[in-house]
């Protein structure tokens, strides 16, 4: 597992450890039966080995090359992958650990600079399930569809663009009133892109940046976009003084609209931002963190479903054959929505998070953490892989 | 833990999971803690654990371990040490160590009831969010797995390529047991209408009042 997958799985929302670990049964916290030495190299990958029965076995995988190896326990037949110590220095030893269930089994050794190699099929004999193998994702398979998603992010762009210049005419114009209306649609458009963790780069920062960390907070002259706007229209600073603000906001809209056909994504941030746009929102959105006057936090988290609505359904053919959990991820993304739409005010209008009611705010929270514990396994299972 | 919490008065936290100094628990279903407090006698536990508790995951390194109680309206996990139990030579063994002996998680009663007040203690309470009995059943079927392994001690087994690593990243890949106990109740308002339980109220059970160091 890559480090930045790794750090995002541990990040993402509590999922991991706890999780419900089906499947595997608890009492095996022993490590294992040993399996023996398994050396690869360049000129064999795992040479002879046997295992007399199905069961939970420790290898302990041995790098006796010069280079670098990604080592996968596959299934020969489907290609699928079992277990995979991942860059394997030379003359390291690593454990790979794993439930062996029946079935044919054989290592894969990727060397740097080097074609696969895999070593002898070992028949494992029983009728007995084992840890589950998913088929490798590789980075052509997530070219398609980082390009739709690109495209994608390319139209909202387009709307972002025009919807940030109505609101830089609105200030100008001195029409505050209508200027907070615009600011809402605009900054919609932008949480609906997933711009999670710099996804913008440094534009992100200045479209969507926050006043912490900076000398004099929200009086800082160095916090510009969206919040800073937001403060200023609710906090009754005037058409004059927001002028350059949301010139400049347009200006930024503007430029990263003619800079991202030359951005490229990250393929390993496809399956990432699957689950770290929520978990934006459960930090800085249902917490009210991100409340600079407007009391629209549940809005920016309904804008954010959507944006991950939008990953999941470019990654849907990737998924939908690799993970059983898929369907838990939409049941409870519908439910966070269906109660983000719940708590609004009488009017219709939305409601400050500190306004709803301890239970909606508890069910609004735990909604959002089972989603993301639902989605947590998805950039583990999109992480491109060689094969 | 008081049951008719004044929600003023309490600290709404945002996630759903829980880590427990040396216990990681997450609540499928429970998303909220309605109150709560640490009690730790040590460094470990102080500060770290209080802000972490604020932020809404408990973390930290619990050294002796912990116990708890959870709760379906209103109840908790309290994570408590126990001493150990005997002059054994094991139990010399782990103290020299400095870790204590595992607790059995199985017997006629939960563990961490019977034995005296303990060093380290963190009680937990949360309202229960589970939409219908399904959800109520899962949730404590996750905490009995999670207690049952986080008291035993081991290697948390991996749970297979495509899903995040089994290690949390807290406890580090192998957890020590070290006398942790996990204790759960549950509240008298698990036992309303939402998942068919209002038969089974026990007679004396009503809502814990307030303790007066609680306001």
């Amino acid at each position: 597992m890559g480090a930045n997958v790794r750090r995002a799985a541990l990040t993402a929302a509590l999922a991991a450890a706890l999780a419900t670990t089906a499947g595997v049964t608890g009492a095996c916290s022993g490590g294992g039966a040993p399996a023996g030495l398994i050396s690869v190299s360049n000129g064999g990958c795992g040479a002879s080995w046997h295992l007399a029965a199905p069961g939970w076995y420790t290898f302990q995988v041995h790098n006796a090359a010069a280079e670098n190896a990604d080592v996968n326990l596959v299934n020969p037949a489907t290609g699928a992958v079992y277990a995979d110590v991942e860059a394997l220095g030379p003359g390291t030893t690593s454990p790979m650990r794993l439930n062996v269930g029946s079935g044919s089994y054989a290592f894969r050794c990727l060397f740097e600079d080097f074609d696969p190699l895999t070593g002898p099929t070992v028949k494992v004999g029983g009728h007995s399930r084992g840890s589950p193998a998913i088929l490798p994702v590789t980075s052509a398979d997530l070219i398609a569809p980082s390009l739709v998603y690109h495209g994608w992010v390319a139209a909202g762009l387009a709307t972002l663009v025009s919807q940030a210049n109505a609101v830089a005419a609105d200030v100008r114009g001195g029409n505050l009133g209508a200027a907070r209306t615009a600011w809402l649609t605009a900054h919609l458009t932008y949480e609906r892109l997933g711009a999670a963790y710099g996804a913008f780069g440094d534009f992100d920062e200045k479209i969507d940046g926050r006043p912490d960390g900076l000398a004099g907070g929200v009086s800082s002259a160095q916090w510009t976009g969206f919040y800073r706007l937001e403060y200023g229209l609710w906090h009754g600073q005037s058409a004059r003084q927001l002028t350059p603000i949301a010139n400049a906001l347009a200006a930024d809209a503007r430029g990263l609209r003619a800079a991202w056909p030359s951005m490229q994504i990250d393929l390993i941030d496809m399956g990432l931002r699957t689950h770290e746009i929520l978990e934006n929102a459960l930090q800085f959105q249902l917490t009210g963190h991100d409340d600079y006057g407007s009391g629209t936090t549940l809005a920016t988290t309904g804008a954010n479903i959507a944006g991950t609505r939008e990953l999941l359904t470019v990654l849907r053919p990737l998924l939908a054959p690799r993970y059983t959990g898929l369907p838990a991820v939409y049941t409870w993304l519908n439910r966070l929505q269906t109660l983000i739409g719940q708590a609004k005010g009488p009017n219709g209008a939305w409601l400050f998070v500190s306004a709803l009611s301890l239970r909606q705010r508890q069910q609004i929270d735990a909604a959002c953490s089972q989603a993301l514990e639902q989605l947590a396994p998805i950039a583990v299972i999109t992480e491109p892989r060689r094969t | 833990m008081a049951d008719n919490a004044d929600p003023g008065q309490t600290e709404s936290v945002q996630t759903g999971s829980v880590q427990t100094g040396s216990v990681q628990t997450g609540s499928v279903q429970t998303g909220s803690v309605q109150t709560g407090s640490v009690q730790t006698g040590s460094v470990q536990t102080g500060s770290v654990q209080r802000r972490a508790f604020l932020r809404g995951a408990l973390g930290g390194a619990l050294g002796a371990g912990a116990a708890g109680a959870v709760a379906g309206a209103a109840g908790g996990y309290a994570y408590r040490a126990t001493r150990p139990a005997s002059a054994s030579q094991r139990a010399l063994d782990n103290a020299e160590a400095g870790v204590l002996p595992p607790v059995p998680f199985h017997g006629k009663y939960q563990a961490g009831v019977l034995p005296q007040s303990q060093r380290q203690t963190a009680v937990i309470s949360f309202n229960a969010t589970a939409d219908g009995r399904a959800e109520l059943t899962d949730l404590f079927r996750t905490i009995t797995g999670r207690a049952r392994f986080l008291t035993a001690g081991g290697t948390p087994p991996p749970v297979g390529i495509g899903a995040p690593p089994s290690d949390s990243g807290v406890l580090g890949p192998a957890v020590v047991p070290d006398g942790l106990t996990v204790t759960v109740g549950v509240g008298s308002t698990l036992f309303d209408d939402r998942y068919g339980l209002a038969p089974r109220l026990p007679a004396r059970l009503t809502p814990m009042r307030a303790s007066p160091a609680s306001r």
